[in-house]
């Protein structure tokens, strides 16, 4: 487990970690989430030890990290660094030989990443032949060549196309697998979204929330709830909402069934307690049959706006 | 220690297969071996051919004649005759008969300037002994001086700023951050220099080779090929010049790598501040100050021993003076001994220096940061 505690570093007067304190669990995917500036680059280059702290203390397997366990861990900087000038596979096999391991696995571990991330056809290439897309999965391949024992990566999906940000993901799931924990930021909260285990949402320096990406969600839905009811019974169940008490009716749309029809379902989203919320549903059914009710959870990206107000 | 070696190996490599490089090298060595080759080619049979030229001699040849080896002697009638051929240029010279002149009686014909190897041949010249003989003479000091000053100033200069440059495209490119995560700062400063130092080295001995074998294909005529023949002799052969060069030149590879290690510790910790290419130039200057004042205080008073004496001491000129020294005159052993022993103290010093300017400021990037400051502070 990669444990920040405490952490806190100034740049001159400007505070840009305060107390920071969060884990990344292993064998887990966590999202790391904050607003441009808001010391998600500065937290993972402490983590990785190329920046030093101001306070507080990183923790790898419940001991403070040294240089010797950091050099241990897979890195891809914020700002895209590879040799321009040099083969693919070669700089692969550098970087994983200066971590230490032997040239026969470094090469094994170079040919395997580069098959699963589509580059093999490109291995002898220099850098800067490369399209940016294909740069950046030689960047991820950089920092898992050394079979790193935990994963520090700094924006992994910026610049890529969506097949492969699912190679990319496909990658990240299976070393997850193996039991390595992963941190990660990203500004594409969609992807956040469908990847991550747990989040960690970061603003001005400061962890604002941290746990598991679900439970989260959950936290900050609310009370809102949906209900859909059929042409049939729209007209009564409007009626029916405008009627109860403490239901505050959000958005109440008449959803066209389409092909011209006058026929068209309700669509209600309201605020409510649960109790409230299942009396109404109550209600509803006594009219007919209801075509849909639930919570509705946000999507990751409200959940995030919420999070940092 | 192989992590090290790594880093080592990645800058060779690199350097070595870049065209910049292979071309530069190569160019360079066929500079230094024309360079010795081609007076000595083309310096003329001035002075090598036994045939020294024509000469009319009128009446007849006695024992003065057949003294004249190397002339070629044509019997011409009178005084009108050889005059004639003189103009005519059948003969270069003559030599006619001449009562009033004192001497040998003889009075020389040519053309348009006096011939001096026919004078040289008339002339009767003492034998000379030199009590205090100079190990080596004047041309040959003046051309060990330049060529060590020379190679010396611009193989550093020239591996120096490409141990600078790779450093600010290390941070430029920002691969800097992964391999500050795999290894410490001083690995890669110590990599980078060392992979450096070894091709300079190399091209030194690259150079060193073009120039004999220049000097040995130009043997001959010249000052410079006759000492180029000499080398060639005396490498094919033992002792000599051998002995004489070899001293001097070990020396000088010895003083080379150390000061090598010294300059380029200093321009990579000076350009690990600036985050530009663009900007390497500016951060070397007192560096290259540090290696080119040395280098034109020995180019202007290697006649000068007190000014030598105190350059083969001092540590950035010691790599070119110490060995012109022990090339010129030859020292006693402990000289080298004790100026190597500053250098490599002065080195030590500098690699401090150059470490802890490159590990405070290697992850800076954006404005250039101060010396000052980047000497001082922990990043």
């Amino acid at each position: 487990m990669l444990e920040l505690e405490a952490v806190s570093r100034a740049f001159g007067s400007l505070q840009a970690l305060d107390k920071v304190s969060f884990k990344v669990q292993p064998g887990r995917l966590t999202g790391f989430v904050g607003a441009n500036g808001a010391g998600k680059t500065t937290a993972m280059r402490i983590a990785m030890g190329v920046l030093s702290l101001d306070s507080g203390q990183v923790l790898f397997d419940g001991q403070p990290t040294t240089p010797q366990i950091a050099a241990r861990f897979g890195y891809m900087p914020e700002e895209r660094g590879l040799y321009p000038k040099m083969g693919v596979r070669e700089q692969l096999v550098f970087f994983a030989r200066l971590h230490g391991l032997d040239l026969g696995r470094a090469q094994r571990n170079a040919d395997d990443l580069l098959e699963r991330l589509g580059l093999t056809a490109r291995a002898a290439d220099k850098v800067e032949k490369l399209s940016l897309g294909n740069q950046q999965r030689a960047q991820i391949a950089a920092a898992l060549v050394h079979d790193p024992a935990a994963l520090i990566l700094d924006e992994p999906f910026s610049g890529l196309d969506p097949m492969a940000v699912e190679t990319v993901m496909g990658v990240l799931r299976d070393f997850a697998g193996r039991g390595a924990p992963i941190l990660f930021s990203s500004h594409q909260l969609d992807v956040v979204e469908r990847i991550t285990d747990d989040l960690v949402v970061i603003a001005a320096g400061q962890i604002k929330a941290s746990g598991a990406t679900e439970a989260l969600r959950e936290r900050y839905a609310g009370s809102r709830y949906r209900l859909v009811l059929p042409a049939a019974t729209a007209s009564a169940g409007e009626a029916l909402i405008a009627a109860s008490p403490g239901v505050s009716a959000v958005s109440v749309e008449r959803v066209g069934a389409g092909g011209g029809q006058t026929a068209s379902c309700l669509r209600v989203n309201f605020d409510a307690t649960a109790e409230l919320a299942q009396r109404l549903l109550a209600e509803s059914l006594t009219l007919g049959p209801v075509e849909e009710f639930g919570r509705v959870i946000p999507p990751l990206s409200e959940v995030f706006k919420e999070v940092i107000a | 220690m192989s992590d090290v070696w790594l880093v080592t190996e990645r800058e060779m490599k690199t350097q070595a297969r870049s065209r910049a490089f292979q071309i530069g090298t190569g160019l360079m060595v066929l500079i230094a071996f024309l360079a010795a080759a081609l007076p000595g080619l083309l310096g003329g049979d001035s002075d090598s051919a036994e045939d020294h030229g024509t000469i009319g001699w009128v009446g007849p040849p006695g024992a003065l004649a057949a003294a004249l080896t190397g002339f070629e002697i044509v019997q011409l009638s009178d005084a009108a005759a050889a005059r004639q051929a003189v103009i005519e240029g059948s003969v270069d010279a003559a030599l006619v008969p001449d009562a009033e002149a004192s001497g040998l009686g003889l009075t020389i014909l040519a053309k348009e300037e006096a011939p001096d190897e026919l004078l040289g041949a008339l002339t009767l010249t003492p034998a000379v002994e030199l009590l205090e003989p100079p190990r080596v003479s004047g041309i040959f000091r003046y051309m060990a001086g330049t060529v060590f000053a020379v190679v010396f100033f611009m193989i550093v200069m020239m591996f120096g700023q490409t141990a600078a440059s790779n450093t600010v495209v290390e941070k430029q490119t920002r691969v800097i951050e992964i391999l500050l995560a795999a290894v410490p700062a001083r690995v890669l400063l110590a990599g980078k220099i060392l992979g450096n130092a070894v091709l300079a080295l190399g091209t030194v001995v690259a150079l060193v080779l073009g120039l004999v074998a220049g000097l040995w294909v130009g043997g001959g005529a010249s000052d410079l090929g006759r000492y180029g023949a000499q080398v060639g002799q005396a490498l094919g052969a033992e002792g000599g010049l051998v002995g004489l060069l070899a001293e001097p030149l070990i020396w000088f590879a010895i003083f080379f790598v150390v000061a090598f290690v010294m300059f380029s510790a200093l321009m990579a910790g000076s350009a690990a501040t600036v985050s530009r290419l663009e900007d390497v130039g500016s951060v070397l200057m007192p560096t290259m100050m540090l290696a080119m004042i040395p280098y034109f205080l020995v180019i202007f008073f290697q006649d000068n021993a007190t000014v030598m004496r105190w350059l083969s001491y001092v540590p950035f000129s010691a790599p070119i003076a110490m060995p012109l020294r022990i090339f010129v005159e030859g020292v006693p052993w402990w000289e080298p001994v004790v100026a190597l022993a500053i250098l490599i103290a002065t080195t030590w010093l500098a690699i401090w220096v150059g470490g802890r300017l490159y590990s405070n400021s290697i992850l800076r990037t954006g404005a250039r940061t101060k010396f000052k400051d980047a000497f001082r502070s922990a990043a």
